[in-house]
């Protein structure tokens, strides 16, 4: 069954769409986000933290999530609290992402 | 113990503007085999991609083929060469978007594409009808 065309593919006037799965799940998203961490957490003489990080807040999640956190981040050298913010930004910013998306689709429509 | 960096500051980097992946494909025979101007396309598709993206690199050519369903399933087989930008993803609006089209459409039509292949963002968009040039 053929697939819908997105936004892009509709502006573009593609014909046919699909995902091209270059990247990977599993290592090679851990190494992304190794390379965030190491980019985002500087030592003042203390532990790494992120400069930009000016709030703390108790976020309730289940004890799986917790445990999973605290896996990863033996593998990924980082506190699991530091490693759930990254995770939980990367989240927002993508989910940002997505609504400008959404949002640049009406005028696109109506001058398509 | 883990060295901690600050990639963009030790680089000394100026645009961070993240890594959306744009990917053209030019192949050098039309649909009918005939040879098209290669160099002539992948230049295009360097100004085009340059003035919209800010930046491309076409890759040498290496051999390609190309399955036409339209034809009985005949193989086509090509060198292509793969323009290639990294873009900010903010940099993917409609009036981009718009200019790409122009380029990919008028390069289907003028060379006799079967398919007008690009990747943007780990999706391919394949275009075998094109648009008819405004007079």
């Amino acid at each position: 069954m053929a697939k819908k065309v997105d936004r892009i593919g509709k502006i573009l006037g593609a014909t046919r769409q699909f995902a091209v799965k270059t990247r990977a799940a599993g290592p090679l998203d851990l190494v992304q986000l190794r390379e965030e961490i190491n980019e985002r957490l500087e030592s003042r003489g203390g532990r790494p933290s992120d400069p930009e990080w000016d709030l703390r807040r108790v976020i309730p999640l289940k004890g799986s999530s917790w445990n999973f956190l605290r896996e990863k981040s033996g593998e990924l050298q980082v506190s699991p609290g530091h490693l759930a913010a990254i995770i939980l930004e990367r989240g927002i910013e993508s989910f940002k992402g997505r609504r400008h998306g959404a949002k640049s689709r009406k005028p696109l429509a109506a001058d398509e | 113990m883990v060295i901690r960096t600050n990639i963009k500051r030790t680089l000394g980097a100026i645009y961070p503007v993240g890594a959306s992946q744009v990917v053209l494909f030019i192949p050098d025979h039309s649909r009918d085999r005939d040879s098209i101007d290669q160099q002539y396309w992948v230049d295009e598709a360097l100004n085009v991609m340059g003035r919209l993206f800010r930046g491309a690199t076409a890759f040498p050519p290496g051999k390609g083929v190309w399955r036409d369903d339209e034809a009985g399933g005949k193989l086509l087989k090509e060198q292509t060469v793969m323009v290639v930008s990294y873009i900010a993803p903010n940099l993917l609006t409609g009036a981009t978007l718009r200019s790409l089209r122009e380029f990919l459409h008028r390069f289907g039509r003028e060379t006799r594409q079967g398919e007008v292949g690009i990747v943007i963002n780990s999706k391919y968009y394949g275009k075998s009808r094109y648009d008819v040039p405004k007079t």
